[in-house]
């Protein structure tokens, strides 16, 4: 028997839905389609967006920080329930919260944001292949990964695509301080000997200090220990504003947003 | 404390930030580093770490670490607690590899925390799907780790790699099919260049296996099936077409001798558990060790603790490996307490049984040959109006990880005494669904259970001393150099003993289940002991 429980009790495998620790109602009784598609539903969905979504996903649904909705398909789901399920139970690994409401507006966000489907994928505009030998001339891998390969130091950007608008990728490439995740602030450790460690910030409490260091290496530091610590406000990234042109930045965004590994 | 001065550089670039960092030698905090394969074949001289799931090759959770012995182990202290905002109970085992702790939870996910403060430097979380067929519960035991990579098993039967500074997934293999049955809970464990993990799904009809995968690649190098096909020596020992769903899952992480190139696993029950009726025969290799080739996956001996076992007492213990002289030769050994109440000693170089004798009570044998098959009692099989048997369906003892001291000489483990009504029925086979053909009910009421951390000497198979804890114990058990043995209760007590003697030295109340096994490490020249409880991890070291 495998992974005997505490009470030693065997017990039989539960519904699907039910072995989701936020699983509400109607998601545990299985309800695919969404019961709530009216006029009305969609105002009501609309006004819920522009509060609890539109922060990531944009004002109208064409993403900025979060993926753009108006897209024909969808990384984690294109069903009404795969929606539903996303905004109750968050999406894990990517910044998409949990998102506490009731059933009823939860179906109306999904209500929501089907009306904001284009009919058809907007054709990036740049040339992707031309965009891949740019990462590579630029050496981009030496701090993203993408696929397998790649540094540590940046964001991984196997899912780029699914993930950021193209506005958004550019707007990353041109200005990389515009908008510093959390998880890629810089920080700059200074030992009481004054011996320097630069890398990014994961951590920290009153006594210590976790970071991500250049070299790719996990360090903890006690607060007890250390002389000196700086919060540089830039971006470890080197901006391309000047070093990129325009049909070039066309091409590294078009390749950036052809990254879209499942 | 110095104070912390806050500023900004916003002149800094970033090549000159690279050079600097490049520039300096930190000489100060925890820092991650990787796992060879010549690191976990030498793993017994490196204490500071805890580098695999059972710590050593060998299984014998024992640590050469001494800081902490039996004159001082009173002044343990509360070093911290990562509380995990899970449900379900963690069971993990950490690792830790240079001041970093590799941890799991009941979600499949994985965390990396600091092991001086248990601050979270990353998290992963696998997606699980959405439909399980588990037995028993949600369950994630720990990972493994080669190189700079972990290697995590899932629920939903996928093999992962994760970069261990970052998190980040650097392939995700599926290598089974979770809706049939097939499951993973355990650590998988590396062997050379390979990843090795069993399945659960002994509930499910399933037909059991080892696998290896290429630890860069996750492509499989070979599976060794646990129920032989038709044509191969066994399969005959299963009645017509039983074997196809014959269970001999494979879900804990076995133990791994590199000078004989042997792999070790505990296998499981057959299925259906309770109803043999359908499964006449020995039916090989479940409730059995076996030795598998590394190279090849050949299986190179077997032996079987319960032939035709009907209560469910699988063999995923682990197989715990100790060289002794005896004559001025050095003996190959197999230290095996067995879920039947029977703790056997094995030539592990050719599985020839050497000594058995029950270490728990136990009702349903009279003894074991000279052979070590069972002399049965008859008349003890279920029945469909319940037939009560001592041990009871969790076993004398179980996964809960077994311990030796080379320092005592002694093996321990952590023991149950007591029995079940075992009823028999029906069953039949559909794929994805139980198949148990029966069911059990405890015979002895939760509190008025008792466990014991027995101490068992392998010269002579004989019980030297045992520590009862009330009500029960589910945990696992480590020695260290100090002279302890450590251990917990589903009540939540950790507490450590003589090894010696079994004399209680040390407690702690933890308010939450210990079904998990201790680690013990070395972090900033301080030795800490970690255990699972409840949904946290606690780590101790002495006070100042």
């Amino acid at each position: 028997m495998v992974a005997l429980a505490a009470a030693g009790v065997l017990t039989a495998a539960l519904p699907a839905a039910a072995q989701r620790p936020l699983a509400s109602i109607d998601a545990q009784t299985g309800v695919d389609a969404n019961p709530y598609t009216s006029d009305e539903d969609v105002a009501v969905g609309e006004e819920l967006y522009a509060s609890r979504c539109s922060v990531c996903h944009g004002p109208e649904g064409r993403g900025d920080r979060g993926p753009d909705l108006t897209r024909q398909v969808y990384r984690h789901g294109n069903s009404d329930r795969a929606i539903f399920m996303n905004i109750l139970s968050g999406i894990p690994n990517t910044g998409m919260p949990s998102v506490r409401l009731s059933d009823k507006e939860m179906w109306q966000i999904v209500a929501y944001v089907r009306s904001l489907r284009a009919p058809a994928e907007m054709a990036e505009t740049g040339d992707a292949d031309a965009g891949r030998a740019l990462y590579a001339r630029h050496d981009c891998g030496r701090c993203h990964f993408v696929d397998g390969e790649g540094g540590r130091l940046g964001p991984e950007l196997s899912t780029i695509g699914w993930s950021r608008s193209p506005v958004h990728l550019r707007a990353s490439i041109v200005d990389p301080g515009g908008d510093i995740e959390d998880d890629y602030r810089q920080v700059r450790v200074v030992g009481a000997d004054g011996s320097p460690t630069v890398g990014v910030l994961l951590n920290e409490d009153s006594y210590s200090i976790q970071l991500l260091d250049m070299a790719g290496r996990l360090r903890s530091f006690m607060k007890s220990d250390i002389d000196e610590i700086e919060r540089p406000q830039v971006s470890l990234m080197p901006s391309f504003a000047g070093r990129l042109d325009d049909p070039e930045l066309d091409a590294l965004v078009a390749y950036l947003s052809s990254l879209r590994r499942r | 404390m110095n104070l912390i001065k806050r500023s900004l550089h916003r002149g800094h670039t970033f090549w000159l930030a690279l050079a600097a960092a490049l520039g300096a030698v930190a000489a100060l905090g925890a820092q991650g580093g990787g796992v060879t394969y010549e690191q976990l074949v030498r793993a017994g001289d490196d204490p500071a770490n805890w580098i695999s799931y059972h710590g050593q090759y060998n299984a014998q959770r024992y640590s050469r670490l001494a800081q902490i012995d039996r004159s001082n182990v009173d002044r343990l202290e509360l070093a911290w607690v990562r509380q995990l905002p899970v449900l379900g109970q963690v069971q993990t085992t950490p690792l830790v590899v240079d001041g970093i702790m590799y941890l799991t939870t009941p979600e499949n996910e994985v965390y990396a925390v600091d092991a001086a403060t248990g601050n979270v430097f990353w998290t992963y979380r696998h997606d699980l799907d959405d439909t399980l067929a588990l037995c028993c519960s949600k369950q994630s035991r720990g990972v493994g780790m080669l190189g700079e990579r972990l290697y995590l098993t899932t629920m939903d039967a996928h093999l992962i790699a994760l970069d261990a500074a970052t998190g980040t997934e650097l392939w995700d293999r599926k290598i089974a099919d979770h809706l049939a049955g097939y499951s993973m809970t355990a650590a998988p464990l590396v062997v050379k260049d390979m990843i090795v993990t069993g399945t659960g799904g002994g509930e499910y009809g399933i037909r059991g296996w080892v696998d290896a995968y290429d630890a860069a690649t996750g492509e499989r190098r070979w599976r060794a099936y646990t129920i032989p096909g038709p044509g191969e020596p066994g399969n005959e020992t299963w009645e017509g077409d039983s074997w196809k769903t014959g269970g001999a899952s494979t879900w804990m992480t076995g133990s791994y001798d590199p000078d004989l190139n042997l792999i070790y696993w505990g296998v499981g029950n057959p299925g259906p558990d309770w109803n043999g009726e359908t499964r006449e025969g020995d039916n090989l290799y479940s409730d059995s060790v076996i030795a598998i080739d590394a190279d090849t996956g050949e299986i190179r001996w077997h032996f079987q603790f319960t032939p035709h076992d009907i209560h469910d007492w699988d063999a995923c213990q682990v197989p715990v490996l100790i060289d002794v002289e005896v004559g001025g030769r050095v003996q190959k050994l197999m230290l095996f307490a067995n879920r039947n109440g029977f703790f056997y000693v094995l030539d592990r170089e050719t599985g020839r049984f050497l000594q058995g004798r029950e270490y728990a009570v136990q009702t349903w044998a009279q003894g074991l040959d000279d052979s070590g098959r069972p002399i049965r009692v008859p008349d003890m099989e279920p029945t469909p109006e319940g037939k009560l048997v001592y041990p009871d369906v969790n076993g004398a003892s179980n996964w809960w990880s077994p311990s030796y001291s080379p320092d005592t000489g002694l093996f321990y483990t952590m023991a149950y005494d007591g029995g079940a009504m075992y009823y028999s029925a029906e069953s039949e086979y559909v794929e994805g669904q139980l198949f148990v053909g029966g069911s059990h009910v405890p015979q002895t009421s939760d509190d008025a259970r008792v466990s014991a951390v027995r101490a068992i000497d392998p010269q002579t198979a004989r019980v030297v001393w045992e520590h009862r804890v009330q009500p029960k114990s589910m945990s696992g058990v480590m020695t260290t150099a100090g002279g302890l043995v450590f251990a917990g209760t589903v009540t939540g007590n950790f507490l450590a003993l003589d090894a010696e003697t079994g004399d209680d030295l040390w407690h702690a109340r933890l308010g939450g289940n210990v079904i998990a096994a201790p680690i013990t490490y070395q972090v900033n020249g301080r030795q800490q002991v970690t255990i699972a409880a409840g949904q946290a991890i606690f780590t101790f070291a002495l006070g100042d």
